[in-house]
């Protein structure tokens, strides 16, 4: 069996960091094994890109410098962060990756001209390691968007979270489209219920993938 | 108005790429062409080139540097050189993707990156290609010697890199010329500035038309 890399994926405002946070809490509870990171970022120099990503300079960029920029750090992340644990026998989970790269650059952004490009890159930077599962936080784009804009205690304001409900539109069919790509494994979750029972959607996900 | 072209001047460093650029600054007028450089020449890309010169960046694989590179360079496409060849300005840049095939593909040995490097190129530069890469030609123990003996220079890490490293670039920027035959023309560099100055002015100023 291939050692378990996955994806935790959503809208912003999707919940996506909570949920990831009670997995880690449940599974170093049970004693397993597993390491987690997020994208963009997870080693130095892809932290370095993330900052950069997320500048004022970053967010103006065209949809191509972007996909390129993430995909420089992706593959940073995977030397440095992924694939040395995957190699041991290790679990990996990641806050957002790839999926994220086609929701934001590629339908949020409305460059459709990138998508064959988005699919040709993913295959070169993952080499023969992509993702083996993926779990999307359903949430419907009015439903996260008013989650983002009501809560001032979110620190950090990320990516587009004060964006137009036709933004968090054009994301939500991004991930619907990356969930009917063939060559993706990628479950829904539905995020719209109390945060407990979503843990136990996603920990049923993690333990039938990880066979813990 | 007629498409103005993009000449991009490249070489191992201590080459004298950057004395070569500044001998063609005091001659044209501020205007009559723009130059630039890569990585960088947008303020995004500047800050990619800070990112690419930390210790992470240098000793990063081929790959990322690959992607990082190609990131820098859409941004300064989109920025810089196409807004003024369009208007009718050349384009004279320090660096371009010429360094790309010769530091990554070559310098690094990932030459599993050689059919990916021509194929993101025509994607990304598209209608955009230089009409001319002037390599300033030189051996990596001659620009070794030329960057030692510069006291002003401030080494970069890349400088750092030992002479087969260079002299593997140095073959990458020979491999790119023969891949585009009448697209790349290679300058004995191993003479005095004043001298090549004078090649490198008549290549431009045929390529722009004065």
């Amino acid at each position: 069996m291939k050692t378990p890399f996955i994806v935790i994926d959503g809208l912003d405002g999707s919940g996506k960091t909570t949920q990831l946070k009670l997995l880690c809490e449940r599974a170093e509870r049970e004693g397993k094994k597993f390491i987690l990171t997020r994208e963009p970022g997870g080693a130095p120099l892809s932290e370095a890109l993330r900052e950069l990503f997320k500048s004022e300079l970053g967010l103006k960029a065209s949809a191509l410098t972007q996909l390129l920029m993430v995909t420089a750090s992706r593959r940073n992340c995977m030397e440095e962060a992924v694939w040395p644990f995957l190699a041991q026998g290790i679990t990996v989970f990641s806050d957002r990756c790839d999926s994220s790269t086609l929701a934001y650059q590629v339908y949020a952004k409305n460059a459709p001209e990138l998508e064959e490009e988005f699919w040709r890159l993913r295959k070169l930077v993952f080499g023969e390691y992509p993702p083996t599962t993926y779990i999307f936080l359903d949430v419907l784009p009015r439903v996260a968007r008013n989650r983002v804009v009501g809560d001032d205690t979110r620190g950090e304001i990320s990516h587009f979270d004060a964006a137009p409900l036709k933004f968090y539109e054009r994301v939500y069919e991004g991930f619907r489209a990356f969930e009917n790509h063939p060559t993706v494994k990628m479950y829904s979750v539905n995020g719209a219920r109390c945060r407990e029972e979503i843990q136990e959607d996603i920990y049923r996900i993690v333990k039938a993938e990880c066979g813990w | 108005m007629k498409k103005a072209p993009l000449i991009i001047i490249d070489g191992i460093d201590g080459s004298g790429k950057t004395t070569q650029a500044n001998l063609l600054k005091e001659r044209l007028s501020d205007g009559q062409v723009c130059f630039t450089r890569q990585p960088g020449g947008t303020p995004l890309s500047e800050k990619i080139r800070d990112v690419f010169s930390s210790t992470e960046a240098v000793e990063a694989s081929a790959q990322t540097q690959f992607f990082l590179m190609w990131a820098s360079r859409t941004n300064w496409l989109e920025k810089v050189v196409i807004p003024n060849i369009e208007k009718g300005t050349p384009v004279i840049s320090n660096r371009g993707d010429s360094s790309t095939y010769a530091y990554q593909v070559y310098a690094r040995e990932a030459h599993d990156l050689e059919e990916e490097f021509w194929r993101i190129r025509d994607f990304v530069m598209d209608k955009h290609k230089a009409k001319v890469h002037i390599i300033i030609d030189i051996s990596a123990k001659e620009a070794r010697r030329r960057m030692n003996l510069d006291k002003n220079r401030v080494k970069s890490l890349f400088d750092l890199k030992p002479l087969d490293y260079h002299e593997r670039a140095r073959a990458g920027f020979r491999a790119f010329s023969e891949k585009l035959p009448g697209q790349v023309i290679i300058v004995d560099g191993d003479r005095d500035r004043v001298i090549i100055h004078k090649e490198v002015y008549s290549i431009v100023s045929k390529a722009c038309g004065f």
